[in-house]
């Protein structure tokens, strides 16, 4: 569960977000959807990072973002694929399992279950600098499920994926729900959000927020979108 | 159009206040140069003109062979410009072009001050000038050549180490033969005018254009044939897939593990440190030995410490261990507890700056033949002193407004690295100074020995008690 409460955020006389709330519930998958530029990303980063807030407050799973422990709540993929290219693919993700105190006996067998449903076992003994894009957006999201985090806040998380493992991903996704956690994912393919989420989280023209039950219908999206966020 | 392919290509972001900044430095050298030149040595002023001509020419060539092999061979940049239609001899113009104005630059920094002194003389002085900056161009043209030999000679798996040694090689040998004519020059008599004889600015400059037009006929025509092949060739050794699988790691802490794989998987960090710091210490101990004769260097174990507090200083992992960190921006939303990775980035650093520090000590103890106890506490001394920089030098790292993206290398690592440097020479000439001045009781090896555990121990308890100081 994720609380939003209030948030700002300038960069220098520009404002990006000014006192924007939200709350987004467990068992639920929300896209979230914008044009280019309008603060998705740094909407993502001021509930991962409480750093890069001016003001106001984020609760994950009823704790403050600005808490050490609240870092166990989630897990972030952020849109640049340039992190821990030093390290390999199963250093990288031992690294995660034991950052976020996973037992490790029972990590390794998820390990192996998700290597093999992205199809990465052979490539996780390879530096992640060696990796295609979408080999590296795979051992990323193989993380964040590792990780153990109810919370997973994925910025375009399809991006550079084979269509096997978007259906995959969706798939783990919507395990990952059943489960009771929560899933927050930007994207700018409506058709994907029209088929896949539960909610719409947009960011309209005026750079606030307004969430909408996923109708299921493309033109039905199609048209809120045109209508309140260009 | 130019301009802007430059920054493209070579990332420049060189603003007008940086180069006016530049400019202003190379005015002063020059014009300190002239100073000394005609207030301290003896002779007519007239006859330092080939002395300083080769010292511009030993700079410039510096420059060269630092740049040529970054910007036209190794820079990834190169690789996304070839899909454009755009030329391989342009482009190699475009980075040669730059690099004969920028040495166009150190000549004139380097002569300016001249005219001030030798106003009769001017147009032999603007010939020598002109040879000066022809002989850079020259340096330039033959370090391209031997970078396209090595680029198209050299398999890609070995093509990088081919580099590595022209940069590293030919700046040893740059230094020593500048360091070897200055002395020649500074303390032979007749060296000098025998040096003015032979050197006849009008042939010389004659000779070098006449070489400079044939090497560039000879470069363009390589260019036109092997550079792009050559390119492409070193930048498959740059990002080659491994053939056989990494061999698991066994580090179990995950700090360690990021931290570990932060050195060592930066190749170029630890070669280029470390040789770097094994000559900045040389040079930094004769440095100070000379300037600080004035505290007593008689007294036992002075040029010890000295030697063992320049290996401390001058830790370049621990002075970048968060301005060189990539993962940096990604930390700050795992569950990394920034008090603990300040902890664990200076046990890295401390590791590797300890190599230098035995290497130093045990040279110390070879040559001098220094008794067991003092070589022992020297070596306490030493290891004490490796941890107190490495804590002070990261802990400013990780204080200092800092950009990952920075491409000056001002701004990465190195101002730490000169406070740092700063501190722990005031400390332990403060030592020698208290020892010799003040006290003659107590012996300087164990006094010092006390104060840098004291120094470290207070480093200890600030980390340990002040942890908002390294917040989460």
């Amino acid at each position: 569960m994720i609380k939003v409460k209030g948030i700002s955020k300038k960069y220098g006389n520009r404002i990006i977000f000014e006192n924007i709330s939200c709350s987004l519930d467990n068992q639920r998958i929300y896209a979230l959807v914008g044009v280019n530029g309008i603060g998705k990303s740094t909407l993502l980063n001021a509930i991962t990072q409480p750093a890069s807030m001016d003001s106001g407050n984020v609760e994950i799973d009823e704790i403050d973002n600005r808490e050490f422990k609240s870092k166990f709540q989630f897990f972030y993929v952020p849109d640049s694929k340039e992190m821990f290219l030093n390290l390999t693919g199963n250093e990288y993700l031992k690294c995660i399992i034991q950052l976020y105190r996973q037992n490790a006996v029972k990590a390794k067998e998820t390990l192996e279950r998700l290597s093999a449903a992205f199809k990465l076992e052979r490539s996780l003994n390879e530096y992640i600098a060696n990796y295609s894009l979408g080999m590296k957006q795979k051992v990323y999201l193989i993380a964040s499920f590792l990780s153990g985090a109810g919370n997973l806040i994925l910025d375009e998380p399809f991006n550079g994926l084979d269509p096997e493992s978007v259906a995959t991903l969706k798939k783990l996704l919507i395990e990952h729900r059943e489960a009771g956690n929560l899933v927050l994912f930007s994207a700018h393919n409506l058709d994907l959000v029209a088929n896949f989420c539960d909610d719409v989280v947009f960011i309209d023209k005026r750079r606030k927020i307004f969430q909408l039950e996923n109708p299921r219908d493309f033109a039905q999206l199609e048209n809120a979108f045109f209508q309140n966020c260009v | 159009m130019k301009r802007t392919l430059y920054k493209a290509i070579l990332k420049s972001r060189n603003t007008p206040i940086i180069t006016l900044s530049l400019s202003m430095i190379g005015i002063y050298v020059g014009y300190l140069i002239w100073y000394v030149l005609g207030h301290y040595l003896p002779g007519s002023i007239s006859g330092y003109r080939v002395f300083v001509s080769i010292l511009a020419i030993w700079i410039s060539a510096f420059i060269g062979i630092y740049k040529i092999p970054d910007q036209l061979f190794t820079n990834r940049q190169i690789k996304d410009a070839l899909c454009f239609p755009l030329s391989s001899g342009r482009l190699v113009l475009l980075v040669i072009g730059r690099l004969a104005c920028l040495q166009l630059g150190v000549t004139i920094s380097a002569f300016w001050a001249c005219f001030l002194y030798v106003i009769s003389d001017w147009f032999s002085t603007v010939t020598i000038m002109l040879f000066c900056w022809i002989g850079s161009c020259l340096i330039d043209l033959l370090v391209l050549l031997i970078s396209m030999a090595i680029a198209n000679l050299l398999p890609a798996s070995i093509v990088g180490y081919g580099f590595i040694l022209l940069q590293y090689g030919a700046f040893l040998l740059l230094a020593l033969s500048a360091g070897n004519l200055v002395s020649e020059i500074l303390f032979r008599p007749g060296f000098l005018e025998n040096l003015n004889k032979v050197f006849c600015p009008d042939k010389w400059l004659l000779i070098a254009m006449l070489v400079a037009a044939l090497s560039t006929l000879c470069a363009y025509f390589c260019v036109k044939a092997g550079y792009v092949r050559g390119y492409l060739n070193t930048q498959n050794f740059q990002y080659r897939k491994a053939n056989k699988a990494i061999a698991p790691t066994k580090i179990k802490n995950p700090y360690f593990l990021l931290e570990w794989k932060r050195v060592s998987r930066n190749k170029e960090l630890i070669f280029f440190s470390n040789i770097k710091n094994i000559l900045t210490v040389i040079v930094l101990c004769g440095l100070l030995v000379q300037n600080f004769d004035w505290i007593g260097v008689s007294e036992r174990y002075t040029l010890e410490l000295f030697l063992l507090v320049s290996c401390c200083a001058v830790n370049t992992i621990s002075s970048t261990a968060y301005s060189s960190d990539p993962n940096k921006a990604y930390i700050s939303f795992l569950p990394i507890s920034t008090h603990r990775l300040f902890f664990w980035k200076t046990l890295q650093g401390f590791f590797w700056g300890e190599i230098t520090v035995l290497l130093f000590w045990a040279g110390a103890t070879f040559f001098y033949g220094i008794s067991v106890l003092d070589a022992f506490l020297l070596l306490i001394y030493g290891t004490i002193m490796n941890y107190g920089c490495v804590w002070f030098g990261v802990f400013l790292d990780y204080k200092m407004p800092r950009s990952p993206n920075s491409t000056n290398e001002l701004l990465h690592g190195n101002i730490s690295k000169v406070i740092v440097l700063f501190a722990s020479i005031t400390l332990t000439v403060g030592e020698i100074y208290f020892i010799t001045q003040i006290n003659d009781y107590i012996s300087l090896l164990p006094f010092a020995v006390c104060v840098s555990g004291c120094v470290v121990a207070i480093e200890c308890v600030y980390w340990l008690f002040c942890r908002r100081s390294f917040r989460d």
